[in-house]
């Protein structure tokens, strides 16, 4: 039993290498064509996705067995050693995995939607010539996550985070030949590395402050030098700055990347340029909810910095009405999901910030279902429309895509926040929990959630109406030919669907700070979690009432009357633009960092490197040169070498007078 | 088994008979002459590199100092004694030298320019290179120093590319006046301590500081700097290197960067630091600034590359600022962590930008061309060759779970409590050294084959068998070492513990001058409630 989660996590990486083995087998003759690999199906590709989605979904049967066995069989949380990586000499690092309520939670839902994934891309990636590459890299992922979330320590949580990201990028890019996809990955990398420097230097505090990276002694030294530790401070720039405050800060700053949180967000819709399986696993479900995981693991620490805590709080509340402005007017089906998978994450931050932990993971677990279905419906639509991701070229898929339509409405029910589905549940406690927050800080951050919530039921049923109801609006050809998709693609998404419905429902004990069984810690001082069961009845259901009132107003405006959103965009042409242009984010980053970067780099080189101080390097190796021609005058020979070798003994004379002068 | 002859002696006289016997190869077929060469060289390269492997073995770990000592007059009159030993410091970077020399007369193989002479001096160098690690008597490590520089030299500017005179000219002239000051530096230090003996001298300094005053003890770790800071190098003095990379045939380059440059480290982790621990804490600060401007700048000067190899040439500035940075944090609050981190990163980007540079050299042979403009969707006609940079890409960018992010991290952790400041600076290096690498193998690797590309595809076949075998090795160190960084580790913890006995006089000095302690003990009442909970 101490062992499955060991077995869980390493699964993955098994089944990922046993894939990447059937490399090594000679291919024989080589392939002549691409069509005739589909034709005979390749028996190595076989083999790998045998070996990796074999591996995942027994790791999801592993990971259901140690998460129902901690919560209802009394289990307790446990920690297994495997062996130290890093002797550093005063510290050390050990891998191992760490199970408790909040990891076993974590390893549910990544071998959950990975399972499905992995099934799902069976059907999906079928035409693919390189789909064994594809599901060594989802395998790989899916070890990198658990690493990520086992992790009993912060290096090894590094390990997972840089390893999901690098995979990110692999996948992300899969399709290399495009050259909107490199550009999305790296993109992607590049913004997270920024992200990783800040949280690499909080890291590096937390090093020096504690002496070890370990959460257990880092939470042990907290509880027991409480008021030394949040008196100690760093200077930084003059001024003296709480060293917790600052070392959660930049911890935040790594998790904003990874979230994909306003001001770092910029990579997330771009990397829907990779295969949609992936959007579903890594952008939606389970990559991107990393952050809101490492904060709430890290919950004994950020309890002890209040006023970070409301940084996160309204860095959530922006990001999330923001992203569900932007994803108001966006055309492409997977962007508009991407915009409000950031725009869900921003919830689970001011969950945070707020100290309702349990909120977040709850928010985190149910929106894992309902947006991952999401994505794979949106799949199996353009699976169906041969990859056409534009709404307005969609319309009346109903009657073509009858399962895939009936998914689709319960992920965005779940997804609105309409009771029971999922993320009603959720949703609501993290509301109100912020309106509930002591002292009341929290109340603008609440009204930005609510509105956001009436946004998120527009844009959610605007995919919905748009592509399923009314007339269709695209090229008549691509019609005819579409057709309901086929059940290995249809049938993972079944669990998923059943989560969107009943995930709340079921799993609302986690919404409770005891059922995390001291994995979350929320200091009495700021208990908004117990407080939000007083919350008042029109606080409880005005955000329901405006998702509501959004969906009315979505089928109103994308199923009934589809020439009024055109109107109120002429009419209301800078904030259509705004939100069109996604507030003109990359523009200003392109005009502010991604240019002078580029600029300067070129400037360094030129100006500093060849003509600054190689111009003095060549300056005086001439001046040398016109010194030596003038010596040479009283010189029969004139190899280069002899001038230096009179130097050396010029030198070593210098040398022995002052050894004879001070000695 | 024993060895019958002295192991280090024969470490280094072994490529140098192998040198003199390549060019003793003689055949009136000067195919079958310059084949007959290769081999022998490659045949020698290979035993020593057996002999290397055995000294590792039979090294001790957990014994600190020196072992493997050879001992004999040399210059009784003028105090020289032909002095070898090896730590644990040491020994890395010679079996590095002994793994790659083979690899560099592997990728030579197709060499058709006089092969006789460029296997043969390749041997000298290893021999040199070997000498500068084993030697522990400063005159003979200063031989040894100069004598590196004729091959490599004559390795540049024989066989080198267009630029190859001028190139070789700058890398001798500028590497040759850092070290005739450290020339000066180490008779002054004979001088005042009487002996050349590393080992005696370092102690003898130790114990007795009064030897030197402050300021001569600043002038000799000036000399030293000089020396070693061009070697390394650390900016400014850098500019040598982009021209000697970029000229150097592929082989030159790779023992360039794998090897060479660690000289200048090795050389301030076993003079500079050890002998003059408060001049090197006094000069410390400066170091810092340099190191994080090296990391950042050559970073960014990496990203303005159009030339593949000038590209990677600057990458090895930036890791290297990484090290100098480590190092001399180390005395001063690094620690432990701090020295194993320059050590790591020493190994690894010896291991990493090696397989880069002869990476290069894959598509160079192929193509002709260095310029990144020209290249585009390799993947399509040489994947193998992909995933082979991909992997050594991954390690350039300090991916944890290879061997480049160990070195990084605890570079970086254990420089941050000496220097906090420079370390973040440094940190940034991760962004920009993503940046360039990440761009780097989209422009080659991705996207669909450029026109140039395209043209050339017939010339464009995947590794072959000797690339596959060159590239092995040092693919399957990257995840070894990134997973398993002890095996690494535990051959200097002896050396990197003992290191409390230079730092102990730093510290009294330092603890009034330098460093303010980042944690303040909690006193109630005296600071501000910046951090409080709120109540």
């Amino acid at each position: 039993m101490t062992h499955l989660p060991t077995i869980l996590i390493l699964l993955p990486l098994l089944g990922a290498l046993a894939g990447a083995l059937t490399y090594l087998w000679p291919t024989g003759a080589k392939r002549r064509s691409n069509i005739r690999t589909l034709e005979h199906s390749n028996i190595r590709d076989t083999i790998a996705m045998a070996t990796t989605t074999g591996s995942v979904v027994l790791a999801a049967v592993l990971a259901w067995t140690v998460f129902l066995s901690l919560w209802l069989g009394g289990g307790a949380a446990s920690h297994v050693d495997w062996f130290t990586w890093l002797n550093a000499g005063p510290w050390q690092v050990t891998f191992g995995a760490l199970t408790d309520k909040l990891s076993a939670t974590m390893y549910v839902v990544v071998a959950t939607v990975s399972a499905c994934v992995h099934v799902y891309s069976i059907g999906y990636m079928h035409e693919d010539a390189s789909r064994r590459r594809f599901f060594i890299y989802l395998s790989a992922f899916t070890f990198a996550m658990l690493m990520l979330v086992s992790a009993p320590n912060l290096v090894q949580m590094f390990l997972g985070w840089e390893g999901v990201g690098v995979c990110s990028y692999l996948l992300i890019g899969f399709w290399h030949h495009k050259e909107s996809a490199n550009a999305a990955a790296m993109k992607a990398f590049i913004v997270n590395r920024v992200a990783d420097a800040a949280m690499l230097v909080g890291l590096f505090l937390l090093l020096q402050t504690f002496g070890s990276l370990t959460y257990g002694d880092i939470f042990g030294q907290l509880g027991a030098n409480t008021a030394a530790l949040m008196n100690a401070v760093t200077p930084l720039f003059g001024y003296e700055v709480s060293t917790l405050s600052l070392a959660a800060l930049l911890i935040f700053v790594g998790a904003m990347g990874k979230s994909a949180q306003f001001g770092l967000h910029t990579w997330l819709p771009d990397a829907m340029e990779g295969p949609t399986p992936v959007s579903a696993l890594i952008h939606a479900a389970t990559m991107v909810t990393a952050g809101v995981f490492l904060l709430c693991r890290l919950s004994p620490l950020y309890e002890l910095t209040p006023d970070v805590l409301h940084i996160v709080a309204y860095v959530g509340a922006l990001t999330a009405i923001f992203a569900a402005t932007v994803g108001l007017t966006q055309t492409d089906i997977k962007r508009v999901i991407a915009y409000s998978t950031c725009s869900q994450l921003g919830y689970m931050f001011f969950a945070i910030g707020v100290s309702a932990y349990p909120a977040a993971m709850f928010h985190l677990t149910t929106h894992a279902f309902f947006k991952a279905l999401l994505f794979l419906g949106a799949g199996s639509v353009i699976h169906a429309m041969h990859h056409e991701q534009n709404i307005f070229r969609m319309g009346g898929l109903k009657t073509v895509l009858p399962i895939t339509y009936v998914c689709m409405w319960l992920g965005s029910l779940a997804l609105a926040g309409i009771p029971p589905f999922a993320g009603f549940f959720s949703k609501d406690l993290i509301l109100e929990s912020a309106f509930m927050a002591p002292g009341g800080w929290a109340q603008p951050v609440y009204y930005v959630g609510a509105l956001a919530a009436m946004l998120t039921a527009i844009y959610g049923f605007r995919i919905v109406f748009m592509a399923f109801e009314g007339a269709f609006m695209g090229d008549e050809k691509v019609r005819s030919h579409a057709h309901e998709s086929p059940w290995v693609i249809l049938g993972p998404m079944m669990p998923l669907a059943a989560g969107a419905v009943l995930a709340g429902l079921l799993l609302s004990p986690m919404g409770t700070l005891e059922w995390w069984q001291g994995a979350i810690v929320i200091s009495h001082h700021h208990d908004a979690l117990h407080a939000a069961h007083h919350t008042p009845a029109y606080a409880k259901y005005a955000p329901l009432l405006l998702a509501i009132c959004g969906i009315a107003a979505a089928w109103y405006l994308f199923a009934e009357y589809r020439n009024i959103p055109r109107k109120l965009a002429s009419v209301l042409a800078i904030p259509y633009a705004i939100s069109l242009n996604k507030w003109y984010v990359d523009e200003l980053y392109d005009l502010a960092v991604v240019r002078p970067t580029r600029v300067l780099a070129g400037w360094l080189y030129r100006f500093v490197d060849q003509e600054g101080i190689d111009g003095l390097v060549n300056g005086a190796a001439d001046a040398t040169k016109q010194a030596g021609q003038a010596l040479r005058q009283t010189q029969t020979g004139h190899v280069a070498h002899y001038a230096f070798a009179m130097v050396m003994a010029l030198v070593v004379g210098l040398g022995l007078l002052l050894w004879r002068v001070m000695g | 088994m024993t060895f019958p002859l002295p192991p280090l002696t024969t470490l280094i006289f072994l490529p140098l008979l192998g040198a003199l016997l390549t060019l003793l190869v003689s055949h009136p077929n000067a195919a079958q002459q310059a084949y007959n060469a290769k081999r022998t060289a490659l045949f020698v390269s290979v035993v020593t590199l057996l002999l290397a492997a055995y000294v590792g073995w039979h090294f001790n770990p957990a014994q600190g100092g020196y072992q493997l000592m050879e001992r004999k007059p040399w210059v009784p009159s003028f105090g020289l004694t032909y002095l070898l030993g090896v730590d644990g410091i040491s020994l890395p970077l010679m079996l590095l030298t002994a793994l790659l020399t083979p690899l560099c007369l592997l990728a030579s193989w197709n060499l058709t320019d006089r092969p006789k002479y460029f296997f043969a001096s390749f041997l000298a160098l290893e021999a040199a290179v070997m000498g500068v690690f084993a030697a522990l008597d400063f005159i003979l490590f200063y031989v040894f120093w100069e004598a590196m520089l004729i091959p490599m030299f004559l390795i540049i500017g024989i066989w080198g590319g267009e630029k190859r005179v001028y190139a070789a000219l700058k890398f001798f002239l500028y590497t040759f006046v850092g070290s005739v000051l450290m020339l000066v530096a180490i008779l002054y230090l004979y001088a005042q301590a009487g002996t050349f003996d590393i080992p005696a001298l370092t102690a003898a300094l130790r114990e007795n500081p009064a030897l030197m005053s402050p300021l001569a003890a600043q002038l000799v770790f000036l000399a030293f700097f000089a020396a070693f800071a061009v070697k390394v190098p650390m900016w400014p003095f850098h500019t040598w290197l982009p021209d000697a990379h970029v000229q150097a045939p592929t082989a030159g380059s790779v023992i360039l960067a794998g090897v060479l440059l660690k000289m200048g480290a090795y050389g301030f982790l076993r003079f500079s630091l050890p002998m003059l621990p408060e001049a090197s804490a006094h000069f410390a600060p400066f170091i810092f600034v340099l190191s994080a401007i090296a990391v950042v700048y050559a970073a960014l000067v990496a990203y303005a590359q159009t030339d593949i190899k000038k590209m990677i040439a600057y990458s090895s500035v930036s890791h290297m600022g990484l090290v100098t940075l480590a190092l001399f944090a180390a005395p001063l609050g690094g620690g432990e962590t701090a020295l194993h981190g320059g050590l790591l990163v020493m190994l690894n980007h010896g291991i990493v930008s090696a397989g880069l540079f002869l990476a290069i050299g894959v598509v160079y042979e192929r193509l002709h061309t260095r310029d990144l403009t020209k290249f585009g969707g390799l993947v399509v006609y040489m994947p193998r060759y992909a995933f082979v940079l991909m992997t050594l890409t991954l390690a350039a960018v300090a991916l944890p779970g290879t061997n480049g992010f160990v070195g990084e991290f605890l570079s970086l952790a254990g420089s941050f409590p000496a220097a906090p400041v420079a370390t973040a600076v440094a940190t940034t290096g991760v962004i920009f050294g993503a940046l360039y690498m990440l761009w780097l193998y989209r422009k080659m690797v991705f996207g669909t084959p450029s026109a140039f590309v395209e043209k050339h595809k017939r010339d464009l076949p995947d590794l072959g068998w000797r690339e596959s075998l060159i590239f092995a090795p040092l693919i399957i160190l990257v995840p070894l070492l990134g997973i398993l960084p002890g095996l690494a580790m535990d051959m200097w913890r002896a050396p990197v513990e003992a290191m409390d006995m230079w730092r102990a006089p730093v510290e009294a000095m330092v603890a009034t001058e330098h460093v303010t302690p980042t944690v303040i003990p909690a006193q109630a009442g005296t600071q501000s409630d910046g951090g409080g909970v709120h109540e």
